[in-house]
């Protein structure tokens, strides 16, 4: 009797269960080649240089370093932090505040002469030019805004000062503020 | 159980291209019968068993059967699929708070076995399958399960029992006969002196 129970078992069981033999099976569709082709993606020298998680941060730290390096040298602008260095500038902040004004002036200085033609590139140059004004008509902002990072570039005044006696540097900061072309048409 | 004969080299993409076409279907097949009839759970069961099976594919030991080692991680899969779908009945259960359900279909269930086969657990309905829709026998279900296979057997006999229980009201012929008494004539001696 269990015989005929393990047979009649068997023959229910090839009824009701689908045949192995007619179910489809095309690797190509299968759910195991995405993974496959996730893993092929990353080249395999990479993986092999950079095996583990921690190492492979330290190189996305250096390569945003290097960016950001190549970034400062294309545009002229150093990158200027954003942590506010109490009780004065930090030495990674200020002496590229002295840089800032020198090619800021130059630029300005190149603009000069095609202002008429573009005002665009005056309106470029806007953010050193925004630094300078503070500086210059420093008094008042600096009593309204009254913040931190306001004081933070006080050390900026030192640099730009040096060009105050051209003058033209003086004047050529107000007009950065988009509305005010006025003044720019003073200056020539 | 012909994998055994079949050379795979461990972590070799066409090799693993090749055991997925040979051992799909029986796969599929397999967590069918698990899950109660439930193809499409069964083939995404079958997938993500693959899915497991190609991640751990570069550590697959080749004194093992790769048809039996892809058996095992689809089984566990389908056991804790089914584990979580109780869980999920039980809470629909307690959510409906006993009104009708209604959301089976019957008619998706040809034979009456599969639903007597629900009345067991996952891991004794695929033990039922191996041995009586694959026709594996005891010694390679336990090295496809990873278990004694003394284990097997005895699970084997319990399940079948129990089966066989439950189908007894839907197939009458199934009952075991009740055992005749042999009605022996009494010793004379004894009957004469009496």
């Amino acid at each position: 009797m269990t015989h005929n129970f393990d047979r009649w078992l068997g023959e229910r069981l090839k009824d009701e269960l689908p045949d192995p033999m007619t179910i489809p099976a095309n690797p190509s569709a299968a759910r195991y080649r995405a993974s496959r082709k996730v893993r092929r993606g990353l080249p395999r020298i990479a993986r092999a240089l950079v095996p583990s998680v921690a190492a492979q941060f330290v190189l996305a730290g250096a390569g945003v370093a290097v960016a950001v390096a190549a970034g400062a040298a294309a545009t002229g602008h150093p990158p200027t932090s954003f942590i506010p260095a109490v009780g004065g500038a930090s030495s990674a902040t200020a002496p590229p505040q002295v840089v800032v004004a020198a090619p800021g002036s130059t630029d300005s200085a190149d603009h000069a002469p095609g202002q008429s033609s573009s005002q665009k590139k005056g309106s470029q140059s806007a953010p050193p030019v925004k630094k300078a004004v503070p500086s210059h008509a420093s008094t008042p902002e600096a009593k309204s805004d009254g913040g931190a990072p306001e004081d933070l570039h006080t050390p900026e005044p030192r640099p730009s000062a040096s060009p105050e006696p051209h003058g033209d540097h003086a004047v050529r900061p107000a007009p950065s503020p988009t509305p005010d072309s006025g003044p720019l048409q003073k200056v020539p | 159980m012909a994998c055994a004969m079949k050379d795979y080299q461990p972590g070799s993409d066409a090799d693993f291209d090749r055991l997925y076409r040979d051992s799909y279907g029986k796969i599929v097949g397999t967590l069918v019968g698990v899950l109660g009839g439930d193809r499409a759970t069964a083939e995404d069961c079958a997938q993500e068993a693959f899915v497991r099976a190609y991640a751990a594919w570069g550590r697959w030991r080749p004194d093992a059967p790769a048809e039996a080692w892809v058996m095992r991680i689809a089984v566990n899969t389908a056991i804790s699929h089914a584990r979580r779908q109780k869980l999920r009945e039980v809470g629909e259960i307690i959510r409906r708070l006993g009104r009708p359900h209604h959301d089976a279909d019957p008619s998706e269930h040809v034979g009456a076995l599969l639903p007597a086969m629900a009345e067991l657990k996952p891991a004794d309905r695929a033990l039922l399958i191996l041995r009586h829709y694959h026709g594996y026998s005891n010694r390679e279900i336990a090295v496809a399960l990873n278990r004694p296979e003394s284990t097997i057997s005895a699970r084997l006999v319990k399940a079948r029992g129990r089966l066989r229980s439950v189908l007894q009201e839907e197939y009458p012929e199934l009952a075991t006969p009740p055992k005749l008494r042999v009605l022996r004539p009494r010793n004379p001696q004894f009957v004469s002196r009496s």
